[in-house]
């Protein structure tokens, strides 16, 4: 089992093998996605910096990067144009590009890193990492650094470059875990509120009773036992997220329409009460 | 998001004059460092309206679209699904081929209005505001002309932050019009990135279909799991 998943990592990973044989690593300014716009290229700097230190990698700096970029009118940032990639590793004398994004959400931040064979263009390798506060980011560079440098250690004989990843394939928790994600990002929460706060318990019954669509993408290539669960797990997802918010916007609906009949009676109430007044007027 | 974007943008029906098509295509999802490839063959025919996708990679696999459902049979397990409902008739490998075949990408057609132009050399960017509707989920989307040939989408949320951006390039040229045959697209959200790249080889328009494709039926020996959404 271990060997197998050393040499998964291996091959996946066969055309980064070898230090000896990268001239070069071109690290690209990192996308900044919901947080400080100077954050991405911060981070990329860093990085390049860390690739320096570890001594086994040309790091190709960023000043050079920009001058090929501007020369040759190349965009590359978080989506690499294959053919620019190709361009930009001929140019700058790379045989790796890396691309990617930092994403803050909250608290948290995300960093996406992606790794592209710069003699085709494809992207052999892509990485999340996650920190929960902007302190953690330096370990986050570190553990990229981490990926690169551990695979080839120093001394290593190169292995055979190839650049077909090695696809996994797709397992059952994975397809539960996918599908949930999926509705819970396709299922539309705030009509769904709406439809129980204008239908009442009307509109919780709808959300039991229409179907939720899964996409249908998510099904190409996958086998039947995975669409099947996929299906299952998506449907059941949707519905409860669908009744969830039906049966909140029930009870802001109920306790709305409570609180102006109360207030209607009162007012009714206080009319009565005044009648009385009136009348001695 | 992406599903709405998906929807929203790619679904309008295709009313250019395609009659057949037959692409053989290649997609490489990326997520979360894992890899997932598929291989196939995209077989569509206009009138009557049927559209076969034929996997090849990883597993055999056929997908059959036509008259508002969708069928999935696997030859290998002897399995079959049969989707009926709102949305099975959607094919995004399909849709993002063709889809610049039509004028602005059919966002006009899609509700969304030109805000505003850019010109970069020769390149021709146009900004697009979503319908009225979608304005509290969508921001501008972007497209990105060079000549006739469409090079780049941004879709953006209505903070302008990028949602989702593609890349096209390697056009042929069909009905004065290019097709893409390479799509590289990254899609952000805050739980995840993604990345796809579709690859369309072999693109043969208006030409018969092979009579196994335009014949092909479920065989009735095989059980078939109805589905409804």
């Amino acid at each position: 089992m271990r060997f197998l998943a050393f040499a998964t990592v291996v091959l996946f990973w066969s055309p980064l093998a070898g230090a000896q044989e990268l001239s070069g690593i071109a690290v690209m300014d990192f996308e900044s996605i919901g947080g400080d716009p100077h954050l991405g290229p911060g981070v990329a700097e860093n990085l390049r910096t860390a690739l320096i230190q570890t001594g086994q990698f040309k790091v190709i700096e960023r000043a050079a990067l920009q001058k090929v970029l501007e020369e040759q009118k190349l965009q590359i940032t978080g989506l690499v144009d294959p053919q620019s990639a190709i361009k930009l590793g001929k140019l700058v004398g790379a045989k790796l590009i890396v691309v990617g994004s930092v994403v803050k959400f909250a608290e948290a931040y995300t960093l996406n890193v992606r790794f592209i064979d710069a003699e085709t263009g494809v992207a052999i390798k892509a990485e999340k990492v996650q920190a929960s506060s902007e302190a953690e980011i330096p370990r986050m560079i570190d553990r990229v650094v981490e990926m690169i440098v551990g695979i080839y250690p120093r001394g290593k004989p190169p292995e055979k470059p190839t650049v077909v990843p090695t696809p996994q394939k797709p397992s059952l928790p994975d397809a539960v875990v996918l599908a949930r994600r999926q509705a819970e990002s396709d299922v539309n929460k705030t009509m769904w509120m709406g439809a129980g706060c204008l239908l009442g318990l009307t509109g919780v019954i709808l959300a039991y009773i229409i179907e939720p669509s899964p996409p249908t993408a998510a099904l190409v290539g996958k086998p039947p036992e995975y669409t099947a669960t996929y299906i299952r797990a998506y449907k059941e997802k949707a519905r409860e997220i669908q009744a969830k918010y039906a049966f909140y916007g029930c009870l802001i609906g109920s306790a709305v329409t409570g609180c102006l009949y109360a207030s209607a009676l009162s007012s009714a109430e206080t009319q009565t009460y005044l009648h009385p007044v009136l009348r001695t007027r | 998001m992406n599903g709405l974007f998906l929807c929203f943008v790619l679904y309008p029906a295709l009313t250019f004059s395609l009659t057949t098509l037959q692409v053989s295509f290649r997609r490489t999802y990326v997520r979360e460092g894992r890899v997932e490839r598929v291989c196939g063959v995209i077989y569509h025919c206009a009138e009557p309206e049927r559209t076969v996708v034929k996997v090849e990679e990883p597993l055999e696999q056929w997908m059959v679209l036509e008259e508002g459902k969708l069928e999935i049979f696997y030859p290998e397990d002897r399995r079959a699904f049969r989707i009926t409902g709102r949305t099975s008739g959607f094919l995004p490998f399909l849709e993002a081929f063709l889809m610049p075949l039509k004028d602005d990408y059919g966002l006009e057609g899609s509700g969304y209005s030109l805000s505003g132009h850019d010109v970069e050399g020769d390149t021709l960017i146009t900004y697009w505001d979503p319908p009225e509707k979608l304005r509290k989920t969508l921001g501008k989307f972007i497209l990105a002309y060079k000549g006739d040939k469409l090079i780049k989408t941004e879709l953006r949320d209505p903070g302008g932050r990028t949602l989702a951006r593609s890349i096209y390039c390697d056009h042929v040229p069909y009905s004065g019009a290019f097709l893409p045959t390479r799509i590289s697209t990254v899609r952000f959200s805050p739980s995840d990135t993604t990345y796809e790249d579709l690859i369309y080889t072999e693109p043969k328009f208006d030409l018969p279909l092979p009579e196994e494709v335009l014949d092909f039926r479920i065989p009735e020996d095989v059980d078939v799991e109805e589905v409804r959404w």
